[in-house]
């Protein structure tokens, strides 16, 4: 009977990880406060909006604010609809002619999650044409995997279509892809201004761009070393034309795929980890503004369009843990475990380990175990999986050890 | 004896298995009017990205089927033992305990398997005959935790149903009640597809702690 007594001890202390610190999380969220970072092309500097959930304060990087309409004249690119209707967009900014058109075309708006990069959609995907010559994309009426070979598959009759996935599958082995893909990115939507089909990354981690134009495949090896470990390509299919694709490795390098021979322009990031940050990526005609987004704070990059890093800034806010709840919580909770987190789309167990706060806590509750033990004369083999428990799991043992409050020692 | 005592079983929970079938073939056979009339009102192909692009659960309504089986079944099955005492009974019948134990429990898990079993397999021809293949692997991993919510639910009734001690009772209620949520966390497909083992490992965890609470019933530990 000890066994099935350790288990529900177990059980006991692990619903308490999991549900206890999630109430208390739920009792103390603190105030959601964001700081958007941009770069404005007149003052030269990083401009801020720092937003909480009363207002928005717009703040330059010599810490003066602004009105909302200063604001919007100092970053004219991003507002320059605003500015046009008020009729207060420049002609002109350091000597260049601004269009509306040109302006519109070079603002660019990528984000990369850490929840997008780990999750995995379902792996068929629409094939769209890219030169059908319409305006608007169109849906095809089949769906495409690539495992043993590419196979179509007609979404009316839930048939392969056998002379379409031929097709395609000798494209594929005569540009020398090893099946099966271990991974395919793209965008399937027809929303979107135009296709660039798909990233298909091979086994032998070989990327491959694949589209089909004029109902043909168009299949290219992009000669991206395959030794870079891509961990996400996200293909931004922009107006701009510029890159295919931003492209993200698991050692955390961030690349621009490039429309010229699918060459790959190094973005620069710092501290950025793809598992827990999230990647923001804000161009206009002058600049590119790279920003690494964390739990308690970001840092951000401005390049020119060369690509030349002018600026840095960064920040650092006091994280939860820096709160009077936070410093309750590391004396109070040994562990916590959580089934969901915000970087993952996936349900886990994931674990925070124990700080050296709650040691105390855990002593304490050993303490009064060890005085209840003693009080009621239990003896000591009967209470040595109490007493681990406790002193292992603090708080959620001794909650185990109340609920459970059984001495019997019956040896089978 | 143990054919007789599966009889007693079968007999308590009967007409709430019979129920129950009722409630999960009228749910498998909304589920397939509602994906065929999906494929009669628009085109396939804009169904088929719908479902890829939102991460469309098609077959949400089997979700807590399994839950409420468990618990239909387990109330019906254990209420009567706590109510008239029977238990006391059958645990003094010249059959080892653990026997006894595993045969009341695996009686009703037989029968949670088989209403589980029924919709695994009509929703994979449901599957089969509308969506590609895709579709079914990432139903089975979606739907396998709430199938195995479903046995912990019952587990967990058991356990408290058999716990004589009403504070041991609320408390391992309260503790059941999160075990089992855990089953039913988030939306979508696949969310389990890393955590699938983990929860399989809960769900037989959960099933040793029964003989701890016959354990405490024959026993009377209060």
């Amino acid at each position: 009977m000890l066994s099935a007594r350790i288990a529900l001890l177990m059980l006991i202390v692990l619903t308490a990880s999991i549900f206890i610190p999630q109430f208390y999380w739920k009792a103390n969220t603190r105030e959601n406060k964001r700081t958007n970072v941009f770069y404005s092309p007149i003052l030269k500097d990083f401009i801020f909006i720092k937003s909480d959930v009363r207002e928005n304060y717009y703040v330059d990087g010599k810490g003066k604010f602004h009105t909302r309409e200063e604001f919007e004249s100092l970053l004219p690119f991003l507002n320059y609809r605003q500015l046009t209707l008020s009729g207060t967009m420049p002609d002109s900014i350091d000597g260049i002619r601004i269009v509306s058109k040109e302006v519109n075309l070079n603002n660019i708006n990528i984000r990369v999650q850490p929840a997008i990069i780990q999750y995995r959609s379902l792996q068929l995907f629409p094939l769209f044409e890219s030169a059908s010559g319409r305006v608007r994309l169109e849906l095809s009426t089949d769906f495409f995997r690539i495992k043993e070979r590419m196979e179509f598959v007609t979404s009316l009759t839930n048939t392969i279509n056998e002379e379409k996935s031929r097709t395609f599958t000798d494209a594929l082995v005569n540009e020398g892809f090893t099946f099966p893909a271990k991974a395919i990115y793209g965008n399937p939507s027809t929303k979107k201004p135009f296709d660039e089909g798909y990233f298909v990354i091979d086994q032998k981690g070989k990327v491959y761009h694949l589209k089909m134009v004029k109902g043909r495949p168009f299949c290219k090896e992009t000669g991206i070393p395959s030794d870079l470990d891509i961990a996400y390509i996200s293909v931004t299919e922009n107006e701009l034309r510029e890159s295919y694709a931003l492209m993200v490795t698991q050692t955390n390098d961030v690349f621009f795929i490039s429309y010229d021979h699918y060459g790959l322009n190094k973005v620069p990031v710092k501290d950025y980890d793809h598992t827990k940050h999230t990647l923001l990526i804000k161009g206009d005609l002058f600049y590119r503004v790279i920003t690494v987004q964390k739990e308690n704070g970001y840092n951000a990059i401005v390049t020119d369009r060369r690509n030349i890093v002018l600026a840095d800034t960064s920040e650092q806010w006091p994280g939860e843990e820096m709160t009077m709840a936070g410093v309750i919580a590391s004396y109070v909770f040994p562990f916590t475990l959580a089934i969901e987190k915000e970087s993952s789309p996936y349900i886990g167990a994931y674990f925070t380990p124990p700080g050296v706060n709650a040691l105390l806590v855990s002593v304490i509750a050993l303490l009064c175990s060890v005085y209840y033990f003693r009080k009621y004369k239990i003896p000591t083999r009967n209470v040595i999986v109490y007493s681990v428990l406790i002193a292992c799991s603090g708080l959620y043992g001794l909650i185990a050890f109340l609920v459970v409050k059984d001495f019997d020692d019956d040896p089978r | 004896m143990i054919s007789a005592l599966i009889m007693k079983e079968w007999l308590k929970v009967k007409w709430v298995t019979a129920g129950l079938l009722i409630v999960h073939i009228a749910a498998l056979l909304l589920t397939y009017y509602d994906l065929s009339n999906l494929f009669k009102s628009y085109k396939a192909n804009e169904v088929i990205i719908q479902f890829i692009t939102f991460e469309v659960v098609y077959y949400s309504k089997l979700k807590y089927l399994a839950l409420l089986s468990g618990l239909g079944i387990g109330i019906f099955q254990y209420f009567p033992e706590l109510n008239q005492s029977r238990l006391k009974l059958t645990l003094h019948l010249p059959v080892k305990e653990h026997l006894l134990i595993i045969q009341m429990a695996a009686t009703g898990i037989v029968l949670l398997c088989l209403l589980c079993l029924i919709d695994a397999v009509i929703i994979s021809l449901i599957t089969a005959l509308f969506l590609p293949r895709e579709f079914f692997d990432s139903m089975i991993t979606t739907t396998v935790p709430w199938y195995l919510g479903g046995l912990t639910a019952y587990v967990w009734v058991m356990v408290v149903f058999i716990e004589p001690s009403w504070r041991k009772r609320i408390l391992l209620s309260v503790v059941g009640l999160g075990i089992v949520s855990l089953f039913y966390a988030g939306s979508g497909f696949n969310i389990y597809a890393y955590s699938i083992w983990c929860i399989a490992v809960l769900a037989i965890i959960s099933g040793s702690v029964i003989f701890l609470s016959a354990y405490n019933f024959k026993r009377g530990i209060m």
